[in-house]
């Protein structure tokens, strides 16, 4: 025993090397023990993966249009198919379209002709593009050889554009002002929520009387009220970051508190005082010992933020307030779906309502998931 | 002995504010407090909850601002310092001289680092050492207080209450301070650990040339520890005596009433029990006009509700008691001969 400690004093190496668990290694094994967070944290990755890579996995571009498949029902894809001969052939193929025009109606109505066989590629050649903006491609995920052939592998819209394509780019916008909007929110409610807790008195109080009065606003027809002020000569990408700034108005605040709170609760803390004692300055205090004990926290407040900015965002959208065409956000592709005729017809251009479903709960989960991971100690 | 660190008329009140238009009151937590702690001295501040005592010593390093009075610092080899006219910067290179030990080792040590950095952060802040000699001194001081180098990449939460009071002790220790504030630093602590605190103090006082300023309601831990103990009431200093005087034969009647409180493991000299303390602990914002301990005092006359008295040093004794009868008292310490009798 004394020659161990002997030892140990002999070779500090073994304060580099600790062998307890770090601080992150403890929050993944509670994390992990979180089925639901698990598998909402696999989800939220692919979609944001989606996100990354959308031009690439998008068959077509999300503006291309034909006319001659306005409200195409979704192909189905197939991997095995037989021939006249009887033989049987491999590979993935989508049935080709026949259109009858129905006279009565003025519109043309679409069945799979299970005759026409439409053969996939993967890695089909494109028209050249920037993948996320900087990476010349000139290849998709998949497509067809010839692009006169459709390829509707989640249906068409009224003006004959592939709704899966316009998905994909759709979810690229939609995610990106989620994160966006939070990022802006927890700058703000950082900054001014840690200067609230941290220094309290007159400040701590004209703060808490402003976040009150924000919050009492009714949220929905503020956010009319601001978006309905923006210039409509506004280009595509003015929008979108006016539209984020006007979602962390609101959600600023909510992370306000929380930072707040926890500032308060952490000042009067012996170790904070310790700290104090030390000598050291009010940043260091902040940012060494403050700021760690509770940034688990704060990531978990943030990321039960991000559905509510998504969600608000389809919802401006959706009335036509938000995001304008030609961008394509969820909440522009939702707009379509806005009356009972089209729903009937197409039914499928309520997928992007789906997507927002299956994101909303899987940030959910993953949120609630990292809330309680973020207390290793269980304390 | 030279006097380190000395504190005059120091008094601190809070400011009541009830409600938005409300009336502010104010709450004296201290009311001119006057002592002295000689180098090497251990000085115990004992009293009730809410006398002051903490407030004390938190005043004394500036963990709060004092409301008036001064705290006066006497380093070896320099001119002396006013602690409470300095401002934050320039109290900084003062810090590492005194330090505090808290209370509760729950709650002390920052449970999102590890021992080692808890240790080194003054150093750090300090930029007195780095790299090698940072480490070598965080574990050597570690080792002093009874923690082994292995346990020095843990968290706070893998060790035990009295190992965690042992890492806050190597926290203040490790800048080689003159004068430590342990602030109910055992309090916490069952008894047998306890002992083991209190005899690392002790060893540590020894070791590292310290001056103790102890802050305690525990009479049985004080009168191990301290030479002198400051009997606080309802914020004054009410007596100052070295430890044996004080229990021997205490000459402030409060005094006599928290001896008398003091746990007996004998049933029969627990019998013999005659002072009781009448009523409750007056309200501090709603002190009693006179010594502030006449409600309760059962030797009060008509003096003592009209008249405070003053700390004043006794006749003939080291002891300085605040009390209009401190001589003429004859009060019961806390010594007493074996009792008589058979255990039935």
């Amino acid at each position: 025993m004394v020659s161990e400690t002997m030892t140990d004093i002999a070779a500090p190496a073994v304060i580099k090397k600790p062998v307890r668990e770090s601080q992150r290694a403890l929050m993944w094994r509670r994390f992990k023990q979180h089925k639901l967070a698990l598998v909402g944290l696999w989800i939220v990755a692919a979609f944001y993966l989606v996100a990354l890579l959308a031009e690439f996995l998008a068959p077509v571009e999300p503006g291309a249009y034909n006319p001659r498949y306005t409200y195409a029902p979704p192909q189905a894809i197939q991997f095995i198919s037989s021939n006249e001969d009887g033989s049987w052939a491999f590979g993935p193929y989508v049935n080709g379209y026949k259109s009858t025009i129905d006279k009565k109606a003025m519109r043309r109505t679409f069945a799979i002709d299970p005759e026409v066989k439409i053969p996939l590629q993967f890695f089909a050649p494109s028209e050249p593009y920037k993948l996320a903006g900087f990476i010349p491609l000139s290849v998709k995920l998949f497509g067809v050889s010839d692009p006169k052939t459709p390829l509707y592998i989640l249906g068409a819209d009224r003006l004959g554009r592939d709704l899966l394509s316009r998905l994909i780019h759709g979810t690229r916008i939609s995610l990106s002002i989620g994160l966006a909007g939070v990022t802006l929110s927890l700058f703000f409610g950082i900054i001014i929520g840690g200067f609230s807790g941290y220094y309290g008195g007159w400040f701590d109080s004209v703060v808490m009387r402003v976040i009150e009065f924000i919050r009492s606003m009714p949220t929905i027809p503020l956010w009319l009220g601001l978006a309905a002020a923006l210039p409509k000569d506004w280009s595509a990408i003015q929008t979108y970051f006016a539209i984020t700034v006007i979602l962390s108005l609101i959600g600023w605040t909510e992370l306000a508190r929380v930072v707040r709170g926890r500032f308060l609760s952490l000042r009067t803390e012996d170790f904070v005082t310790a700290a104090q004692l030390d000598g050291a300055s009010d940043w260091r205090i902040i940012t060494r010992h403050m700021v760690p004990s509770f940034m688990s926290h704060i990531i978990a407040a943030a990321t039960l933020a991000v559905p509510g900015m998504i969600l608000a965002e389809t919802a401006l959208s959706f009335l036509g307030l938000g995001l304008q065409a030609p961008i394509v956000s969820w909440g522009t592709l939702l707009q379509d779906a806005q009356n009972i005729r089209t729903l009937a017809t197409a039914p499928w251009l309520l997928t992007p309502g789906i997507c927002v479903v299956v994101i909303i709960l899987s940030l959910n989960f993953f949120g609630d998931g990292l809330r309680d991971a973020a207390d290793p100690h269980g304390r | 002995m030279s006097t380190l660190l000395k504190v005059e008329n120091l008094s601190k009140s809070y400011s009541l504010n009830s409600g938005l238009f409300g009336p502010t009151r104010t709450l004296a937590a201290l009311s001119d407090v006057n002592l002295t702690v000689e180098a090497g001295e251990t000085l115990a501040v004992v009293g009730e909850s809410g006398c002051g005592k903490t407030t004390l010593g938190r005043c004394i390093i500036k963990a709060q601002p004092a409301t008036a009075g001064t705290v006066t610092y006497y380093p070896k080899g320099h001119e002396a310092v006013e602690l409470t006219a300095l401002n934050k910067r320039q109290i900084k290179p003062w810090r590492q001289d005194i330090r505090m030990i808290f209370q509760d080792p729950m709650s002390s040590l920052n449970p999102n680092m590890r021992v080692f950095d808890i240790v080194a952060e003054p150093l750090r802040i300090h930029k007195i050492a780095k790299g090698k000699e940072l480490e070598d001194r965080v574990v050597s001081t570690l080792e002093k207080v009874g923690i082994a180098a292995d346990g020095v990449g843990r968290y706070p939460h893998a060790f035990s209450g009295g190992q965690r009071q042992r890492i806050g002790i190597a926290r203040a220790l490790v800048l080689d301070p003159k004068l430590v504030i342990a602030d109910e630093a055992v309090s916490a602590l069952d008894v047998s650990i306890q002992a083991q605190i209190l005899n690392l103090l002790e060893d540590l006082k020894s070791d590292f040339g310290l001056t103790y300023i102890f802050i305690s309601h525990d009479l049985g831990v004080v009168n191990y520890i301290a030479d002198r103990v400051v009997v606080m009431y309802l914020g004054h200093v009410v007596e100052n005596a070295p430890t044996e005087m004080l229990f021997e034969r205490p000459r402030h009647p409060y005094t006599e009433v928290l001896l008398e409180a003091l746990p007996i493991a004998d049933p029969l000299r627990r019998k013999g029990r005659n002072v009781e303390v009448r009523g409750e602990i007056p309200y501090l914002g709603n002190r009693p006009v006179g010594c502030p301990f006449h409600t309760r005092c059962r030797y009060a006359q008509d003096i003592c509700r009209a008249e405070r008295p003053a700390l004043r040093p006794i006749h003939g004794t080291a002891q300085q008691a605040a009390c209009h009868f401190a001589e003429s008292l004859d009060l019961k310490g806390a010594y007493e001969a074996p009792a008589t009798g058979t255990y039935a």
